[in-house]
């Protein structure tokens, strides 16, 4: 749901009294929501904590409110807005926090944050059965909104992490080899690993139990996590090895994507009237609705939060790209209906950030917001009129090393997506990966861009590459360097040239990595 | 008895000084760094060292009462970021400082635009009932800005520009470059003894900020310490940090906290400054959080006591951003601390004298680097002064 409203009040109402009935709603429903997570956790918690759950339940949720009348002489509605947003944006200058008051002396800290101390008794103290339901690792520690969080609803909805990145590997697995991937689910389901109920999400439906057990070194601890008696080892070897063995180890890294629309805060200043801002509002509305259909229905993701121009979305690796594309479609026709009159509607910028399946949610979504930050903007291209209407992508590999590429919705003929997949596919055929690690390490070895270095070590360096391109170890005629989308002009300046080889290197880097997440067709096949 | 000393910490290996988030599974294995220590992490790292001095000579390990006895006295004052070239002494120039809430970094604005605070024209309404901070002055901020990220840190002269009311160049939109530490991750690998390969279930991974940087520059955190008088001095490479990290310690010269001569200026020019300008340069600890300690609210106003310089105030204006948190582990007790929150580094009070009178150049020299709220032992609660000419500013 939206997290600011905007209302239209009549004159006989008085807009603080409409506050203080908005600020009692919101904080009875918290409060509601927090007490029967409470009591879905009652043998987890600790015997002392009434003062402190209170405490820190009571200051959790910020709330702000101001208002201004909308007066035809002082410039109407675009004016009263714009006060009120003005107001509401130089009072978060100051977060009004309480200190704390209250404490559990010897107890840790919240292990989510740090920010709050934790309500949960001592480990050796939680009752077992609610461990598991609420799958708390040992030596967790959950402050009280941890626990709305974690014990507030059915814990089987989650969908973890892992499953979101294994869907399209289990897809194919539901195709290529139903017999064992049947076999392991009842497997699954005859040990106890925990289930995932969420039946109107696709991701789920192929393997509706932690995918974890497809990790051959989480074996172990998903099973013990769970309490589990049997031996790690030889379930999985009997349950998971056979699938794993026909269709290779499934790539473990996902996706998180996270989406804003561009100068989206300049259209709603330009709404003359509240009646404008609703035919706006309305349009945003459709697109949340659509933004779930594409990320679930169609790519097999799980939408964490759609709301207006924005979206949050886990997805498997090999259909992130796609489900970017789909989603930068469906903004600009919603937006396009609903902007009449105007040149162009706003644009979405799209970040893709890639982490490994191990790392934590919260390290997952920095990815993706910092990927979004450089859809927006590449910083290092500095302001050349490119900012926004684009795609960025971050690859955090577990292995060392980020990796960052951007390009704008209308570069490489309106289609980065394409150039991108069109890349991967060559990697696998056409051109190894080694060349472009030669080539890395190669423009490493020349001098960084800077004043007094001429045309002349442009023309060295285009050799070099050219060289590296066309050298063939197969004996079959190599792509040329345009048909790789890397342009070699020998007229152009060595701090361009220098720039351009950099950013087809870490393409072709970023491309290798949907490369290898893609699921491989079936051993058997492939053997024949 | 102590006695003062002023000390350099130079990490020589980066730093990672946890913060509060666990490593609570074995799948996860990820420990997240902050990028500067809070003072209290510096205080037990020298409390470590110099309780270590007295362990060597007597050949023995100290009980945890022996502990708290020999260490409880050393006290932290007043903490810097430093950074110099190679081979340089610290001095003035190389302070760094966090840069001030009230500063406003827009995309494409080649200068940082100031946040001024103005009396309050629409009506808030915020968590519970309380008249005087919803009558706090803000500043109007046009939606119509984009604003950036703002950069960590800003170097002595931008800082002490910023405190008089001079313009200030954003440095990612038109200047050389912001000053900014490297981090990178560190993945510790344990190797399983029966395959020798790597065991999944014991790599884990930390963030570490880098403390020499490419540019062949050092980073150093400028101490003013309280040491027993006659005890274990020098004290020997300090270890800093979640995993230990050593740091060489340096005398630094005196100078190095002196008051900035530009704001002291500024104080200085014919009336005094109107209003006060209070600006966090450490993490500050107040009683009610984000409210600054003696304050109370009379008339729909907060007035009390300014502690340091003694006399009645008016605060005008707060911008505070959201807490930082720390715990901690209390070594002597073997049990986690209790989470404190505090009001980060960066946040701005602004005051106006309750008698109508200016702020002289007397009170800022009493105010640069002065400790207010509570755990000031600890290094907590340090501000320096700006000048603020109150509505005079808020019209411009």
């Amino acid at each position: 749901m939206a997290n600011k409203l905007l209302a239209e009040v009549p004159v006989t109402q008085d807009p603080q009294q409409l506050v203080l009935i908005t600020r009692d709603a919101v904080f009875s429903r918290w409060g509601a929501l927090a007490d029967q997570a409470r009591a879905n956790a009652k043998g987890l918690l600790a015997l002392d904590i009434d003062a402190v759950w209170t405490e820190q339940i009571e200051t959790f949720v910020e709330f702000l409110a101001a208002w201004v009348e909308v007066d035809p002489a002082r410039g109407g509605y675009r004016e009263a807005r714009r006060r009120v947003e003005a107001a509401i944006t130089g009072r978060k200058n100051l977060r009004d926090f309480p200190a704390w008051q209250q404490q559990r002396l010897g107890a840790p800290p919240s292990s989510l944050d740090g920010a709050r101390v934790s309500v949960l008794a001592d480990p050796q103290r939680r009752d077992v059965h609610l461990l598991r339901r609420y799958r708390l690792a040992v030596g967790e520690q959950l402050d009280a909104i941890g626990v709305v969080k974690r014990c507030g609803g059915n814990p089987d909805q989650f969908v973890p992490i892992v499953n979101i990145a294994f869907a399209e590997w289990l897809s194919r697995a539901r195709e290529q080899a139903p017999l064992l991937l049947k076999q392991l689910l009842h497997a699954c389901r005859d040990v106890g690993i925990a289930q995932v109920v969420r039946g109107d999400l696709p991701c789920v439906s192929p393997l509706p139990f932690d995918a974890s057990v497809l990790i051959p070194s989480r074996w172990q601890t998903v099973l013990y996590e769970l309490g589990i008696a049997a031996d790690p080892q030889r379930w999985g070897e009997q349950a998971v090895r056979p699938l794993l063995n026909r269709l290779d180890e499934p790539y473990p890294y996902v996706a998180c994507l996270v989406a804003d629309g561009d100068r989206m805060g300049a259209i709603l200043d330009g709404m003359a009237s509240a009646d404008c801002h609703r035919t706006i509002s309305r349009a945003l509305a459709k697109f949340p609705q659509e933004a779930r259909r594409i990320v679930e229905q169609e790519h097999l993701g799980s939408l964490v939060y759609a709301g207006g121009d924005d979206v949050l979305a886990f997805v498997p690796l090999p259909r992130a790209l796609a489900c970017a594309q789909a989603l930068k479609n469906a903004f600009s026709s919603i937006m396009i209906d609903a902007c009449i009159g105007q040149s162009a509607g706003p644009t979405l910028s799209i970040g893709i950030g890639i982490g490994h399946i191990m790392d934590g949610m919260g390290d997952l979504l920095a990815l993706g917001r910092r990927a979004e930050r450089l859809a927006k903007r590449d910083e290092a291209e500095g302001d050349r009129g490119r900012d926004r209407n684009g795609l960025g992508i971050v690859i955090d590999k577990r292995s060392g090393g980020t990796l960052r590429w951007r390009a704008r919705w209308d570069d490489w003929n309106e289609n980065p997506v394409g150039r991108l997949l069109n890349d991967a596919a060559l990697l696998g055929e056409r051109l190894s990966t080694k060349k472009v690690h030669e080539i890395g390490t190669a423009l490493r070895r020349f001098p960084d861009p800077g004043p007094g270095l001429d045309g002349s070590w442009t023309l060295v360096l285009l050799h070099d590459v050219r060289r590296t391109i066309k050298r063939s170890e197969t004996g079959e005629a190599a792509p040329s360097p345009p048909q790789l989308g890397l342009e070699l002009d020998e007229a152009t300046e060595y701090a361009v040239a220098h720039a351009r080889i950099d950013g087809w290197v870490r393409r072709m880097l970023i491309a290798k990595v949907f490369a290898q997440a893609e699921p491989k067709p079936d051993r058997s096949q492939r053997v024949a | 008895m102590t006695s003062p000393h002023r000390l350099a910490m130079i990490p020589r290996d980066g730093l990672f000084c946890k913060d509060g988030r666990g490593w609570f599974t074995s799948a996860l294995g990820r420990g997240h760094g902050l990028d500067w220590p809070f003072p209290s992490t510096l205080l037990g790292a020298l409390r470590t060292a110099y309780g270590r001095v007295i362990e060597a000579k007597r050949d023995r390990p100290l009980s945890a009462d022996e502990w708290l006895e020999h260490t409880g006295g050393i006290g932290l004052g007043a903490t810097l970021a430093l950074r110099r070239p190679l081979g340089r002494d610290f001095s003035r120039a190389d302070r760094l400082w966090p840069v001030p809430a009230d500063a406003l970094f827009v995309e494409g604005e080649e200068q940082v635009l100031r946040l001024e605070p103005q009396p309050v024209t629409v009506p808030t309404l915020s968590r519970d009932d309380d008249r005087a901070r919803e009558r706090l002055w803000r500043p109007t901020v046009e939606t119509c800005f984009k604003p950036r990220t703002p950069p960590r840190w800003w170097g002595d002269a931008d800082f002490s520009a910023w405190l008089v009311g001079n313009r200030v160049v954003d440095v990612a939109n038109g200047g050389q470059g912001a000053v900014r530490m490297q981090s990178r991750l560190q993945a510790h690998v344990g190797i399983v003894a029966d395959t020798q390969t790597a065991g999944e279930g014991i790599l884990f991974t930390h963030d570490v900020f880098e403390t020499l940087g490419a540019d062949r520059c050092e980073w150093g955190i400028g101490c003013e310490v309280e040491l027993p008088a006659g005890g274990a001095t020098p004290l020997p490479p300090v270890t800093l940090g979640a995993d230990r990290r050593p740091a060489q310690l340096e005398e630094l010269a005196p100078e190095v906290f002196e008051a900035s001569a530009v704001v002291m200026d500024a104080f200085r020019a014919p009336g005094g400054s109107r209003g006060l300008r209070l600006v966090a340069v450490t993490p500050i600890v107040w009683e009610r959080g984000w409210l600054p300690d003696r304050l109370a609210s009379e008339d729909g106003n907060y007035r009390g006591r300014l502690e340091p310089i003694g006399v009645e105030v008016e605060l005008r204006a707060a911008f505070v951003p959201r807490p930082q948190s720390v715990s901690g582990w209390d070594m002597a007790r073997k049990r986690p601390k209790p989470v404190t929150r505090l009001v980060p580094p960066g946040a701005v009070y602004f005051f106006e004298r309750a008698d109508g009178n200016t702020f002289t150049a007397d009170d800022a020299e009493k105010l640069w680097l002065s400790a207010i709220g509570c755990r000031v032992g600890e290094g907590f609660g340090r501000v320096v002064p700006g000048v603020w000419r109150g509505e005079e500013d808020a019209r411009r």
